[in-house]
């Protein structure tokens, strides 16, 4: 039991993290329309900022500074790149973001190396202990921080003038437009959402014992069958999804151990996208599209 | 009267297309002006030698610091020696991002411009193009030094395999812990779920067979996706391993040992030199009292000839390039490559199977990075020997013993020949 317990909760951990990324994969999604298939390189580029600014100041300061950088390079990447594509074919967007993504993967082996360095996690190597279950204090913190975050973006959809423009926005952007919405800063606003919620995850995705390396970015893609399952327009989804597969990656390395040579749990996540989609195309807490044709 | 043209051309067609196929392989390329016969990649003035590695993906920290180690020795050669058979070599790099696919590409680009891979990393890779080594008979070192990639045609490993690495390793740590008849030691492995890692798997219980006292506890593996090695960890625990050999990639490393911190589980860590990256010291500080690395040949840290040779080769070649034990794996290789090319120079036969002839049989010495090796008839391990080293406090390994060769890796090695 205690040894369940100790995956359970590592896996809600893990996949809060994923959480987060899936959040913002969703959140440009509905805003702007685009599958931004380079946020596993903003998530990348946030733990080298917090890395480069942490010796620099203290570790709040480090995190908003890296928040600024990131979300400054979302905003040009969005204006400059992406926001003359709208309207084009998914196709067209969908490769445009995968040159967006090796463009900032070998800008990031440019400046940092193919090497890996420290951890950049608020919190160090010490633990928690709750009964016989050891909790780590970064998946603790990856926890508690996950949730506060969540529910943030969670009251600033539902309560907030720009919440309610950015689903409006989503919803129908020639209804917007009538409404007096500015769609273009929509846009920007959702990327620049997703852009914070890449350096959060950053920090805890590359928390003790984990590190920094370029390799972080493709980790970070982990979080596609997330929004897959949950549903490709589902803020909660992409929770519920992130959830998911954290879990089934965590438990399934102890208990489906033994089968399919130990490499089922790594695959999992990937076969319960599969049979959502065949199910459930929208996903779990997806809308069903329908159009007139 | 349509159709014979149309056959003629499509034969025409054809046989072009076999003649470019042909033009990867170990075609000649004439005779040099000193009576040297030469193959691809060899003029009057060159020999070009290609190293294709990992420069950008997962494993590019140890591919960048393994060519470095190719290219200072090649460098030095130049430098110093004005080349070899008066020709000055070249090196050609080839990322493969560790991808077989890319591997397969980059392979096929470099085959027709080079005469040999001076250094191939990744056995995954080094398999895709196996049939390709084959056929243009191309002389290949390989730096992913472990048996399956040994038991490829005209595939080269010049040090001890991983293999021997770990049987060394654990043979020292149960003599450490006082492994005996009287005294059993639990121990534990963990090792990928793959090909690999069932070859690692199959070296550490055949020494934990032949090494009295051991008993082996737990054995869970890993996948790359992995990031979180919570079952891993707890696996080991529960078992009571005492000792836990890691047949794993620098890109575990910290995610088992850090976490093994934090469940309170401090075994002794043993593992292969391939697992260790120097960039792992700092954010590992403070929890590597017992971890050792069973290296096959020697670390920067040591003071002999061939390192010194090797830093200052290093110094001049690449001066601000950070140390890392992966380029004496290079060196060693960059030094085969000379002592072949040099022995087929003498023989007057620059061609591929000019230098598989020199490497046949080949003595190398290393100036005690490691002990001297025979290359043999290539398809044997070159050495059993390895050393045991502890991380120093910049992450560069530091020996704790000399070099040793276990009976259990030699019984080892004569089963799996059977």
């Amino acid at each position: 039991m205690t040894l369940f317990l100790q995956l359970g909760f590592q896996g809600i951990a893990l996949g809060l993290v994923y959480g987060l990324i899936a959040l913002g994969f969703v959140i440009m999604f509905k805003g702007s329309h685009t599958f931004n298939f380079a946020h596993g390189q903003f998530v990348a580029i946030g733990a080298y900022v917090v890395l480069v600014l942490l010796p620099r100041m203290p570790y709040v300061l480090a995190f908003i500074g890296a928040v600024a950088i990131t979300v400054g390079l979302a905003l040009v990447v969005e204006r400059l790149l992406i926001r003359g594509l709208i309207g084009r074919s998914v196709t067209v967007v969908v490769l445009a973001t995968l040159g967006i993504s090796t463009m900032l993967h070998n800008a990031v082996l440019m400046v940092w190396g193919v090497g890996s360095h420290d951890s950049v996690g608020p919190v160090g190597a010490g633990t928690t202990k709750v009964g016989s279950v050891v909790l780590p204090n970064s998946a603790l913190a990856t926890v508690a921080v996950s949730v506060v975050v969540l529910a943030a973006v969670a009251w600033f959809f539902q309560r907030t003038r720009h919440g309610l423009a950015l689903r409006a926005t989503a919803s129908s952007q020639e209804a917007a437009l009538a409404q007096g919405i500015d769609v273009g800063r929509m846009f920007a606003l959702s990327w620049a959402l997703a852009a914070f919620l890449a350096v959060t995850a950053s920090i805890f995705l590359a928390s003790f014992p984990r590190v920094v390396s370029p390799s972080i970015g493709d980790l970070a893609l982990i979080a596609i069958p997330a929004i897959v399952i949950g549903g490709m327009d589902s803020l909660m989804g992409a929770v519920v999804g992130g959830l998911v597969v954290g879990l089934t990656q965590v438990l399934g390395s102890n208990y489906l151990s033994d089968i399919g040579g130990g490499r089922l749990h790594e695959v999992l996540p990937y076969v319960l996208m599969l049979l959502v989609l065949l199910v459930r195309p929208y996903g779990l807490f997806g809308s069903r599209s329908i159009e007139r044709v | 009267m349509l159709k014979k043209p149309l056959t003629a051309v499509a034969v025409a067609s054809l046989m072009t297309l076999a003649a470019c196929g042909n033009s990867a392989g170990s075609g000649d390329s004439g005779t040099g002006a000193d009576g040297v016969a030469m193959g691809p990649g060899v003029t009057d003035d060159e020999i070009s030698v290609t190293v294709i590695s990992d420069f950008s993906g997962p494993i590019a920290q140890g591919g960048i610091a393994g060519s470095l180690g190719v290219e200072a020795k090649i460098d030095q050669v130049n430098r110093e020696q004005g080349g070899i058979c008066g020709r000055k070599v070249v090196v050609d790099k080839r990322d493969t991002k560790y991808d077989p696919q890319i591997t397969t590409q980059q392979y096929r680009a470099a085959a027709p411009k080079n005469l040999m891979v001076a250094q191939f990393v990744g056995t995954a890779g080094l398999n895709a193009v196996r049939a390709n080594i084959e056929r243009d008979k191309m002389p290949t070192l390989s730096a992913s030094i472990n048996t399956q990639t040994l038991d490829l045609p005209n595939v080269y490993v010049a040090m001890p395999p991983f293999e021997v690495e770990l049987i060394n390793g654990l043979t020292w740590a149960a003599k450490e812990a006082g492994a005996s008849a009287s005294k059993k030691v639990k121990v534990g492995f963990v090792t990928s779920a793959d090909e690999t890692g069932k070859v690692y798997l199959d070296a550490l219980n055949h020494a934990a067979k032949a090494t009295e006292g051991l008993e082996v506890v737990a054995q869970p593996t890993y996948t790359n996706a992995d990031t979180d090695f919570t079952a891993q960890v707890n696996s080991l625990k529960d078992a009571g391993a005492e000792i836990v050999m890691l047949g794993v990639t620098p890109a575990q490393i910290a995610g088992i040992i850090g976490q093994s911190a934090q469940f309170g589980y401090k075994p002794t860590f043993v593992s292969s030199s391939g697992a260790w990256a120097s960039s792992l010291g700092k954010p590992l500080k403070g929890l590597l009292d017992k971890y050792y690395v069973s290296g096959g040949y020697g670390t920067l840290n040591d003071d002999n000839a061939g390192i010194q040779a090797l830093t200052k080769a290093r110094k001049a070649y690449a001066p601000d390039a950070k140390p890392d034990n992966f380029e004496v794996g290079g060196w060693i290789n960059g030094t085969v490559v000379v002592e072949a090319l040099r022995k087929a120079c003498e023989a007057k036969d620059l061609t591929r199977e000019g230098v598989m002839k020199a490497m046949t049989g080949l003595k190398v010495s290393f100036d005690d990075i490691l002990p001297p090796i025979d290359l043999g008839d290539g398809n044997s391990i070159v050495s059993f020997q390895s050393r045991i080293n502890k991380i120093g406090a910049d992450g560069v390994q530091e020996p704790v013993a000399e070099f040793f060769e276990s009976e259990a890796a030699k019984s080892w090695d004569a089963a799996r020949r059977k």
